[in-house]
């Protein structure tokens, strides 16, 4: 450790520049209070200063006070030394900074020993201090240390008229890695990845965790062409750190861009803007992908804080309301229960698609209060079915993946069921498997739970995702949806229409009902039925519609869209005198 | 804190220690930069009496007083202290002879010191 020996006593400051470095430390000496300012200000300069009160110039305590009123990135330890015996004098040095005081003479093991002390503080304080500025688990500096690295990088691009480029790097399916090999091997990869773009990081280059598997990387650029070139070397380093960690996953980022002053002068307002253009690439799944910010990216974002602020008050104000959509059974085309979906009509912006909403509200945690108020609903609609006759149309619930995850859902569950007394078997919950995977065992025991209760358990999205034979066997399902996306273009797809064919058998041995959904036209409604599909829901019977309109019981092709998929002909065909009750 | 009672010259702790570990050299070093700034502070501290600076008096006393005690000139830290605690209506000749003690006491230290420093090994 460096020490810096400011003593203006020759054979004293010979004395303890021999002993310091005795003790293995490296002395820097200085003779008077301005020579150990500069040794203190100098980048590398020593952390520990042994200050002689009384100097020419420049006293020690007027050096300890410097010291202390010049914010630095680190701590300096002051030891004043003095033949100042007073307990006023002991008490000024301490009220002008400084750590310690040792008084002349002084047997050279109290100094020694004092030093040690001093070694320990400033451990800590560093330890202390990289904790504040690195990122515990990768290493790397936190977006803490970027910004003030920002700071100095601003100004001197400013003052050479150059750009910088902040880059916000998403990495895609994270979760996914999480939720199925946990968060330790998650970390593990998290290091491994950090490595490695790490390593790649160039001279003028910072990289930075933000958080989660968020990753900044700040460098000084010429042109876009150089951010764009460092967003695919980024995105090629990811894919090889994932190649070689031999993890079975497929690597990719989702990288937003912000240039330095076209997007934003401050840190936090480039920040904002890249994570706005990260966002962008997720939103269109592009995946692997990189954005410049731009303006529409701007108004979007805007729009996206606006939905963050309006959302808490929504559900006081009134403003959600809730749609059924019917399900079809195939064999005679009844009824067989709804699907209940929330929508959000705010005043200011009209009506908000759930698609925009309910990513927020899962992000900011205020989907618990609104799934418990869909669940309320869809109970109440649900009895007020039953009450009308409708004894046999079952109402299904999306539960969200943190509602599921929930140690409180079953009691939620249970009491919605007695507060509205509908029949529980009217009842069905869907979930993801997105849900489930974190932990199968535990999935399992929360589902034969809620079960217990009486409520049906549907499996949404099926065909998505791993959609492992595991959940079929593994977990209490009764009902299995199949994802929209697996059954487009079916009736002309030999090799979809032979998965979904399997699917069916399996789902069929294990007493399972398979609903197909998105169904849009009649081909992909023969191409379903043919499978052997149990039920089915889209378009092409019924948009989400008011709860009145579920009281139908039998869907009847009609004639002018027999053999059309002309969507716009099918909104609300599902008319009272379509259909036979 | 006052100084350590003890003999007129008493090597250091420190210098102990280096002298222990065969550093005679570096205590030769040590001890003859003493006595060289010692030495040209006493003149200055003679030249300030006949100008009848107190003030800078006492400042050089202090710093005599510091290094003689961390080396172990006991009596020269004590004239040191004495003329450093005077207070600033002392008369001339109190003045004076305040600053003649501190400069005898350093010509005892000075020869006691250079005599230990002949017997020992190590001299340059």
């Amino acid at each position: 450790m460096k020490i810096l020996i400011a003593e203006d006593d020759p054979a004293f400051q010979c004395l303890l520049a021999a002993l310091v470095s005795k003790w293995g430390h490296e002395p820097v000496v200085a003779s008077n209070g301005l020579e150990a300012w500069a040794y203190l200000q100098a980048p590398d300069g020593p952390r520990l200063a042994l200050l002689d009160w009384v100097m020419p110039g420049l006293n020690g305590i007027d050096v300890c006070r410097q010291i202390r009123s010049k914010a630095s990135s680190g701590y300096t330890y002051v030891i004043i030394i003095t033949g100042k015996t007073d307990i006023q004098d002991a008490i000024a040095a301490l009220e002008a900074g400084s750590d310690d005081i040792i008084t002349k003479p002084f047997h050279h093991l109290e100094l020694r020993a004092r030093i040690n002390t001093a070694q320990r503080i400033l451990a800590l304080e560093e330890s202390l201090s990289r904790q504040a500025f690195y990122d515990r688990l990768t290493g790397l500096p936190n977006r803490t240390l970027l910004a003030e690295r920002f700071r100095t990088c601003a100004e001197r691009a400013t003052r050479n008229g150059e750009m910088l480029a902040l880059l916000c790097i998403d990495l895609d399916h994270f979760k996914t890695i999480n939720d199925s090999l946990g968060h330790a091997a998650g970390d593990t990869i998290l290091k491994e990845i950090a490595g490695k773009l790490n390593d790649d990081t160039g001279e003028n280059e910072i990289l930075a965790r933000a958080g989660g598997d968020e990753f900044v990387c700040l460098a000084n650029v010429q042109t876009r062409a150089d951010a764009v070139a460092l967003a695919t070397r980024m995105s090629e380093s990811l894919r090889s750190a994932m190649e070689a960690g031999g993890h079975g996953f497929a690597a990719g980022a989702s990288i937003g861009i912000s240039l330095f002053p076209h997007h934003g002068e401050s840190f936090d307002a480039l920040l904002q803007n890249a994570d706005a253009a990260m966002y962008e690439v997720k939103r269109q799944r592009r995946g692997n992908g990189y954005q410049f910010f731009n303006d529409e990216i701007g108004d979007r974002d805007r729009l996206r804080l606006i939905l963050e602020t309006r959302l808490p008050g929504a559900l006081k104000r009134g403003e959600f309301f809730m749609r059924y959509q019917p399900i079809f059974r195939l064999s005679d085309m009844r009824m067989a229960g709804s699907e209940a979906l929330i929508r959000w009509d705010d005043p200011a912006r009209g009506p908000i698609p759930p698609t925009e909403f309910i990513p927020i509200a899962e992000e900011t945690g205020y989907i618990a209060e609104i799934g418990e108020w869909v669940l309320s609903q869809a109970c109440k609609q649900a009895k007020q079915w039953e009450v009308n006759g409708d004894t046999d149309l079952r109402v299904a619930v999306n539960i969200s993946a943190s509602q599921f995850s929930d140690s409180g859902l079953i009691d939620i569950v249970a009491g919605t069921l007695a507060r509205t007394g509908v029949n529980p078997g009217m009842l069905e919950l869907e979930m993801t498997e997105t849900a489930l995977v974190r932990d199968l065992d535990k999935s399992a025991a929360t589902m034969r739970a809620l079960r217990q209760l009486g409520v049906r358990i549907s499996l949404d999205d099926f065909g998505t995702g791993y959609s492992s034979f595991n959940y079929l066997a593994n977990l209490p399902i009764d009902t299995l949806k199949i994802d929209r996306s697996l059954l487009a273009g079916i009736h002309c797809h030999e090799r979809r229409s032979s998965v979904l064919e399997a699917i069916v058998v399996l789902a069929h041995k294990l007493d399972i009902v398979v609903v197909a959904e998105g169904i849009e036209d009649e081909d992909q409604l023969n191409a379903v039925r043919n499978a052997g599909c149990d039920e089915a829901q889209g378009f092409l019977f019924a948009e989400p519609g008011l709860p009145e309109e579920c009281h139908m019981k039998v869907f009847v092709m009609p004639e002018e869209i027999r053999t059309t998929a002309d969507l716009s002909a099918l909104a609300g065909h599902l008319l009272p005198e379509q259909v036979l009750v | 804190m006052n100084a350590p009672a003890g003999p007129q010259w008493a090597l250091s702790g420190a210098l102990l220690e280096f002298a222990a570990d065969g550093e005679f050299a570096l205590v030769h070093q040590i001890v003859g930069i003493f006595l060289a700034d010692t030495q040209k502070r006493i003149e200055s501290l003679q030249k300030t009496v006949r100008s009848g600076d107190l003030s800078e008096a006492r400042r050089i006393a202090h710093s005599l007083k510091g290094a003689a005690r961390q080396v172990g000139t006991i009596r020269l830290a004590e004239e040191s202290d004495r003329l450093e605690q005077c207070s600033g209506e002392i008369d001339q000749a109190t003045f004076s002879l305040l600053a003649l003690s501190v400069v005898l006491s350093w010509e005892d230290a000075r020869r006691s010191i250079v005599g230990e420093l002949e017997s020992m090994p190590g001299k340059p």
